[in-house]
């Protein structure tokens, strides 16, 4: 029922470069996504992180994106989530962070 | 109304590298017990957060935690203890005001919160069970 965690990174469209990771974010994946999210951020001027086939996130996982988030803010860089559904987009929204992240319904025109 | 008893108490030692393992059992469980695959989710949630907390913190050095899950009516009923520090996850509300801005937003205190809002009931207590003083987690799920 959940994926496999794999994370990969690609040239979208429009400049933006896409993050796109599938399966968990939580306490056991989290380390790999922070250090692979660090590093697409850190060296883009636009990373869209694609949630498409992302089925589960915990607050490690949150953690991970507030993280990056904060990043992005104090490096210049723009950073937005795509494609959150089912129960990761019930936990950001649960959350309240939802409000902290420029958030798209879909990947359409970024990938 | 159906109270079953299917899992009995085990005992795994608190520790991170058992995680997946104690997981994946719990979730078989659940499973065959007939939670649907959407609280499936919900309960992996709860579980990957209490157990954490208590890998990470309940104690200085070895430790156990003991599990419980059984049905109870159209719940599913998961029991944590441990016998680590006292430590009331509901005590008090860890997340951040609404207002606080990005900038001085620190990432803790969202799993307790998270569990509450999706289990049907979370309670604790702290008692003696399994020889020692323990830290207590009974929560309910709603199977569908």
């Amino acid at each position: 029922m959940i994926r496999e965690f794999a994370q990969k990174q690609y040239e979208g469209s429009n400049g933006w470069i896409v993050w796109a990771v599938v399966g968990r974010i939580d306490s056991v994946t989290a380390d790999a996504a922070l250090a692979f999210g660090k590093d697409v951020v850190g060296n883009n001027a636009k990373t869209v992180l694609d949630m498409t086939e992302l089925d589960y996130i915990s607050s490690a996982g949150l953690r991970v994106l507030l993280i990056i988030q904060k990043q992005a803010a104090k490096e210049g860089k723009e950073f937005i989530i795509a494609g959150a559904s089912g129960m990761v987009s019930s936990v950001l929204e649960d959350s309240g962070l939802s409000t902290l992240f420029t958030m798209r319904d879909s990947m359409d025109g970024l990938k | 109304m159906v109270n079953e008893n299917i899992g009995g108490w085990k005992r795994y030692d608190a520790d991170m590298k058992f995680y997946e393992k104690i997981r994946d059992e719990i979730l078989t469980v659940a499973e065959q017990a007939g939670v649907s695959a959407r609280q499936q989710l919900r309960l992996e949630l709860g579980v990957e957060e209490i157990l954490v907390n208590v890998f990470s913190y309940a104690y200085d050095d070895f430790g156990y935690i003991w599990l419980k899950t059984s049905v109870e009516g159209d719940c599913f009923r998961l029991e944590v203890a441990d016998h680590g520090r006292p430590f009331d996850p509901l005590a008090r509300d860890y997340r951040h005001a609404e207002n606080v801005p990005l900038a001085d937003r620190q990432p803790g205190g969202l799993g307790i919160f998270l569990v509450k809002k999706n289990f049907k009931s979370v309670v604790y207590c702290y008692e003696e069970m399994f020889g020692g003083m323990a830290n207590h987690l009974t929560m309910l799920l709603q199977m569908k």
